[in-house]
C-alpha cells in the first residue's frame, strides 16, 4: 500500500486511517498497531515540521512479509538528514538538563527494530522494519 | 482510529483530567490548553487519569515536560493515573517515573496530594 500525504500535521488523521486498512488486511494485533503508528507519526511530524516550507507531499509505503512490517517515507525535494545522526536523547536526564528535540526518535529506536536511511536525487527515505513475533504452536 | 477529548473534574484542593482517545501531535494542542486553563485558574494540584487513553506520542508527552516547572514552582505537580501497559511503556521509555509520581489507581494519586 502506498499514499501521498500532505505535509501537515492534520494529515495524521488520515495517516492514522490508512495504517488501520494496513493493519485490519493484515491482521495484525492491536501491539504492532500502536508501533506503526508511533513510529509513522514521529517521523512524519520531523519531515513537516523540519521543512514547513517545503510544498512537496510526503509518501508513505507500507508492507508486510511473513515475519516483518516494513514502512518506508519517502520525502521529496528535502535536505539529506540521516536519523541515525540525530543527537543521542538521555532519558536519565533531570528535567532541568533535557533539552528540546531528540524525544520522537528515541522513541522511534525503542519500538522499531531496523532503520535505514537512503538520500538519492533530492528524495530522503526513511525505512522502518518492524519483526512480527512468530505465533506460538 | 479514535478522536481525543479531556473532562475535568475539580475538587476543593486538587483538578482530575480524565483523558480519551488518541493523544498526538495533531491533538496534543487541546490538552495543553486544558492544563494553561488550569494555570489562569491557579489550579496548580492536578491528577491526570489515563484510563481511557489508547495512544500517545512525544508530542503529548512533550506537554506534561513543557508545564511541570511552572506548576511546581507554584507548589503543585502533575500526579499520573490508570496507565495501560503500552502508554506506561512510552512514559517508561523516556525515564518519567523518576520525573513524575505514576500510581495505578486515582485515588491514590489524590492521596499523594494529601500527604
Amino acid at each position: 500500500m502506498r499514499k501521498k500525504f500532505k505535509r501537515d500535521i492534520n494529515s495524521l488523521t488520515e495517516i492514522f486511517i490508512f495504517l488501520d486498512e494496513f493493519v485490519a488486511h493484515h491482521k495484525l494485533d492491536e501491539s504492532i498497531s500502536f508501533v506503526l503508528q508511533l513510529a509513522v507519526e514521529e517521523i512524519f511530524t520531523n519531515m513537516v515540521k523540519y521543512d514547513v516550507q517545503n510544498p512537496s507531499d510526503i509518501d508513505i509505503s507500507l508492507a508486510q512479509d511473513a515475519d516483518q512490517v516494513v514502512i518506508e517515507l519517502f520525502n521529496p525535494d528535502a535536505e539529506s538528514f540521516d536519523i541515525h545522526q540525530a543527537k543521542e536523547y538521555d532519558p536519565s536526564l533531570p528535567l532541568n538538563k533535557r533539552e528540546p528535540g531528540g524525544v520522537g526518535i528515541h522513541l522511534v529506536k525503542k519500538f522499531i527494530n531496523k532503520i535505514e536511511y537512503d538520500y538519492k536525487d533530492g528524495i530522503s527515505k526513511i525505512t522502518l522494519i518492524k519483526y512480527l513475533e512468530k505465533p506460538h504452536v | 482510529m479514535d478522536t481525543f477529548s479531556i473532562s475535568r473534574v475539580n475538587n476543593n484542593e486538587y483538578s482530575i483530567l480524565y483523558l480519551n482517545g488518541f493523544l498526538d501531535a495533531h491533538t496534543a494542542p487541546e490538552l495543553e490548553n486544558e492544563i494553561e486553563k488550569l494555570i489562569q485558574e491557579g489550579r496548580f494540584k492536578i491528577v491526570v487519569n489515563f484510563n481511557d487513553l489508547n495512544y500517545i506520542s512525544s508530542a503529548g508527552l512533550g506537554v506534561f515536560m513543557g508545564f511541570i516547572e511552572d506548576i511546581r514552582k507554584n507548589g503543585g505537580d502533575i500526579k499520573m493515573c490508570s496507565m495501560s501497559p503500552k502508554i506506561f511503556r512510552v512514559f517508561d521509555l523516556l525515564g518519567f517515573p523518576t520525573l513524575y509520581d505514576i500510581v495505578e489507581e486515582e485515588n491514590k494519586a489524590i492521596e499523594l496530594f494529601k500527604n
